[in-house]
């Protein structure tokens, strides 16, 4: 079977922004300018991401199977008109175990680097 | 949303859309765009620019990552998971033709034997470096007469060089020698050996891998009981024993101390010698000159050229001939030969095992030629199964990979056979060449031969099945299905066919 290029064993990093994607996602289907706001909101202002950028990112996602367009069954909220045009996405099964792993080997690579006494106190040597 | 259209920025933001790949636009074209669907009121070129800088990043962002995520695929679909099913898929393949593999495993092995064979003779004597040191500096001489471009020199013939010769460090002589071994310690056996002087070693610049060889002192006569013994003969009749050194082995001759056990790649003068002891020359009273039964090597001193050691010998030669005019007569054509070591011991059959072995090589392309046919034979029932493999997904690199992997399993089987045949054939051709040139032994077991043999075998296999199947893998899967199908029951004619 093809290797994918995530993997919900281990693996190689997901991107950040990816990783908040599907945190996002993770608690429900949202449409890109909603994923993108609720992005800013959970990082405070500090990541933001341009609408060329954030489907890009969808489109790869989509592409490695971690997400999928929802139905309109799937969607939690009321939808409008104007909301039917626009599609919903949510995050697949195989996402959210590469979203558990990954954000588990994200803390611990966090974990590791603040246990040393140089960075987490900015020890010279 | 838009709420004043302006037909001009909607073209600018769909042309921007073109850097993304066309799947993107297909699935996220509309939704991305609709982003940019309001153009703004006020600073418009600023945010065209902006506009066009960030799908441009993205879009062409995006395109790399599906070239990235495409070689990962492809990398991993040709890793090895896949590689292990494609081989037994082609065990599988071939075991269902058993008829078939084995012609092909019988031809390449024919010819793959014969390569290995004349590629283990070609190693031994031209290729592979001779188990001394500095070989460059190792020459042989011998007497030159009519008829005899190198032959051996008599006793006082070797002593006038090492007095007279001052291009040379060292010089020996030696003659090959056969040694009955009693029955006291062990079986009784017959054994090929060499009578040597002190000096071969130094010349040859060998060391014993056990104990010592022996000294000038005990290369004197009456003082020479001593023995230095080959690898073989210590471990065949000794075990291997290293408290071996100091022990006697009784000769027919008498006993002879062991000082010595040479290493396991030492050949010389004969790959069969299994013993070496000293020549003990009493210059006092050697054999007549006259009698030509010694063999000379020589250690060149190291700013001197084989050019120069000829002249030098020459000159030599010239002095005897005056000394002894009836010893070497104007019409005997007898003068002095030096040559290279490897020369010596490879001597006329350079050539004739350099055209032997493109011969062999020669032999190897019709076997390729003809495994060629072979798998043409079968092209159809190759072609059927390409096809299938081809509708359930496989791509031209992995039927490039499975004809691949067929060939290669097919070389190295004929190989491994031809190895084994090769090492028949070796030891059936050796009994006809001279003893002083070294004969491969198993080849299988030969990594340099068994590795030539093996990638020749496997690159004719491989470019045999590459050939047959290359046609049916570049074109379309589609026309590869119109290729395949059966033919129509009947066939009128070609247009009735339209």
């Amino acid at each position: 079977m093809a290797r994918r290029e995530f993997d919900a064993d281990g693996g190689p990093p997901l991107r950040t922004t990816d990783l908040l994607v599907l945190a996002v996602l993770g608690d429900g289907p949202q449409h890109g300018y909603a994923i993108a706001q609720e992005i800013a909101a959970r990082t405070r202002g500090q990541v933001t991401i341009r609408p060329g950028d954030l489907y890009r990112v969808l489109y790869r996602m989509d592409s490695a199977g971690l997400i999928e367009p929802a139905p309109l069954s799937a969607r939690g909220r009321q939808a409008s008109d104007w909301d039917d045009r626009r599609t919903d996405y949510r995050i697949t099964p195989f996402g959210r175990r590469v979203a558990r792993s990954q954000a588990r080997l994200l803390s611990e690579i966090c974990a590791a680097v603040l246990s040393r006494p140089s960075v987490a106190h900015g020890e010279a040597g | 949303m838009s709420a004043r259209p302006s037909p001009g920025w909607d073209r600018w933001i769909g042309a921007l859309l073109l850097f993304y790949p066309r799947r993107f636009r297909q699935r996220f074209g509309e939704d991305l765009a609709d982003h940019y669907r309001t153009p703004p009121d006020r600073h418009r070129l600023r945010a065209a620019l902006h506009a066009g800088s960030d799908l441009a990043r993205a879009g062409l962002g995006a395109r790399l990552d599906d070239h990235r995520a495409r070689w990962i695929a492809r990398a991993s679909s040709g890793g090895l998971d896949g590689l292990v099913v494609d081989l037994r898929h082609t065990l599988r393949g071939l075991c269902r033709r058993p008829l078939f593999s084995l012609t092909v495993i019988a031809t390449l092995a024919l010819a793959g034997g014969l390569n290995a064979a004349v590629f283990g003779f070609l190693d031994n004597t031209l290729l592979r470096p001779l188990p001394v040191h500095d070989e460059s500096l190792i020459v042989s001489i011998g007497s030159r007469w009519n008829g005899f471009e190198h032959s051996a020199v008599s006793v006082r013939e070797y002593l006038d060089y090492v007095e007279r010769s001052r291009t040379l460090s060292a010089i020996a002589a030696f003659t090959g020698a056969s040694f009955n071994v009693s029955a006291d310690d062990g079986v009784p056996e017959r054994l090929l050996g060499a009578r040597v002087t002190a000096s071969f070693f130094d010349v040859l610049g060998v060391h014993p891998a056990l104990g010592r060889v022996f000294t000038t002192v005990e290369d004197r006569p009456g003082r020479s009981r001593v023995v230095v013994l080959s690898h073989a003969l210590w471990i065949r009749r000794f075990g291997g024993d290293p408290r071996v050194l100091g022990r006697t082995i009784r000769f027919d001759s008498g006993t002879h101390e062991i000082l010595g056990v040479m290493p396991s790649d030492f050949p010389f003068p004969a790959a069969e010698t299994e013993l070496w002891i000293p020549l003990s020359i009493n210059p006092a009273a050697t054999p007549p000159r006259g009698a030509h039964n010694r063999l000379v090597i020589a250690r060149m001193a190291g700013d001197f050229s084989v050019e120069r050691v000829r002249e030098e010998m020459s000159t030599i030669a010239r002095q005897l001939q005056q000394e002894h005019p009836s010893m070497y007569p104007v019409g005997s054509g007898w003068g002095l030969s030096v040559r290279p070591l490897r020369e010596h011991l490879v001597g006329d059959f350079r050539l004739a095992l350099q055209t032997l072995m493109v011969a062999v090589g020669f032999v190897l392309l019709i076997a390729c030629a003809n495994v060629t046919n072979l798998m043409v034979a079968r092209a159809s029932d190759r072609e059927a199964e390409l096809t299938t493999r081809s509708a359930l997904g496989a791509s031209a690199f992995r039927l490039a990979r499975q004809a691949l992997l067929e060939g290669l399993v097919l070389g190295l089987a004929g190989g491994a056979v031809g190895l084994v045949l090769g090492t028949g054939l070796v030891h059936a051709l050796g009994s006809f060449l001279p003893e002083r040139l070294p004969i491969p032994d198993w080849l299988l077991t030969d990594g340099r031969v068994a590795g030539f043999a093996l990638t020749m075998t496997a690159m004719a296999g491989m470019v045999a099945a590459l050939t047959t199947s290359a046609r049916a893998i570049t074109r379309h899967p589609a026309a590869r299905c119109v290729a395949a199908a059966p033919p129509p029951m009947r066939v009128r004619s070609a247009s009735a066919r339209f």
